[in-house]
């Protein structure tokens, strides 16, 4: 397990994790990525088996596994490149990120960028959990610093909105420019809020008093939130088929391979306190 | 036999019962499925096992940590 774990990491800061061989097959899970993500948005999944079927064959190896399930955090590799996974895992609390998730969403992104390890976010998630036991466990300003320590973070960033990314939870999952690339499954959806919840805070409608007032203004507050108005704006730059994923997760490091440094990061967060 | 707590982990309603009393559940396995934030959320087994208790029927309002089942190893 030791060899295994130090197999991900370079050897010292000024490099790049070594690249491994790709096992054969590798690219055949992601074919089975439309098997693995319901149709229909009420249901869930477990987003391990999307990091996996985007990843390398056996490639994960994840980290904290059994503390905080909402967020998933993982090694892995995409064409035998090590990456960092850091997911919202809809299985758990429908992916709604807690205050221990962003304790380990923050010390893994540190771990990545101390390490010159790309990071990839996958994300499903309707918002932070917040709410009386989040504000005495610190939930505000655990989340500013998880967003600061992604902003900071200087290795590649790719972020692959697969359907729900509601809030502030869209910028500590890389949007507004908080990651290098910004990719949309044709099924995401951004916005403040899930819709159905927005329409009772705005307009103060519920679905049982006026049903019919209630889905317009639904399909109201929904219009200009899907991946095609995100890449629209260029807040995406690219929608993708989910079958897609790993192969632009590869090109787009190798394209960023072709930075000055390579993938290697400044450390800006060198001297960054994982606790809070 | 050493018996698990089963927790809920948000605060919801319970929509659908997946597992009766007696039955075995594998480890992650659902027991039950909670509605909540618009999704349908599972309670998962924290260990393999047999349902001994289940506290909670459809319908019923739980809160996040609520002990919802139990679980024999």
């Amino acid at each position: 397990m030791l060899f295994r774990s130090l197999s991900y990491l370079p050897s010292h800061a000024g490099e790049v994790p070594p690249r491994a061989a790709v096992p054969e097959g590798s690219d055949a899970a992601a074919a089975s990525m439309l098997d693995i993500v319901p149709e229909s948005r009420s249901k869930v999944y477990d987003v391990r088996k999307v990091a996996a079927a985007i990843c390398d064959t056996g490639s994960l190896l994840p980290l904290k596994d059994r503390f905080a399930k909402t967020a998933y955090t993982a090694l892995g590799r995409i064409d035998g490149r090590v990456v960092g996974i850091l997911a919202s895992n809809p299985l758990f609390k429908a992916g709604a990120l807690d205050p221990d998730s962003c304790d380990k969403a923050t010390s893994f992104l540190v771990l990545c960028d101390s390490f010159n390890i790309p990071i990839v976010l996958l994300v499903d998630t309707p918002g932070f959990l917040i709410g009386v036991e989040g504000e005495r466990r610190k939930a505000p300003g655990k989340v500013i610093n998880f967003m600061t320590a992604l902003q900071m973070c200087t290795v590649p960033k790719f972020s692959i909105v697969m359907r729900k990314s509601y809030g502030q939870a869209y910028l500590n999952m890389g949007g507004t420019r908080n990651s290098d690339e910004m990719l949309a499954w044709y099924s995401a959806d951004v916005g403040f809020m899930d819709p159905n919840v927005g329409v009772n805070v705005v307009h103060g409608v519920r679905h049982e008093d006026d049903p019919e007032r209630f889905a317009k203004l639904v399909a109201e507050i929904r219009r200009d939130s899907s991946a095609y108005d995100l890449a629209g704006i260029f807040a995406a730059q690219a929608v993708l088929d989910p079958r897609e994923s790993r192969t632009w997760l590869s090109r787009l490091l190798e394209v960023h391979q072709r930075r000055p440094q390579k993938s290697i990061g400044r450390h800006l967060l060198g001297n960054w306190p994982t606790t809070f | 036999m050493a018996t698990e707590s089963v927790n809920s982990e948000i605060t919801g309603k319970v929509w659908k019962l997946v597992c009766a009393v007696g039955d075995t559940v594998e480890e992650e396995g659902p027991i039950l499925i909670i509605e909540s934030m618009k999704m349908e959320i599972p309670v998962l087994a924290p260990c393999a096992g047999r349902v001994v208790k289940l506290l909670v029927a459809e319908g019923d309002d739980v809160a996040e940590g609520q002990e919802v089942a139990v679980v024999e190893r």
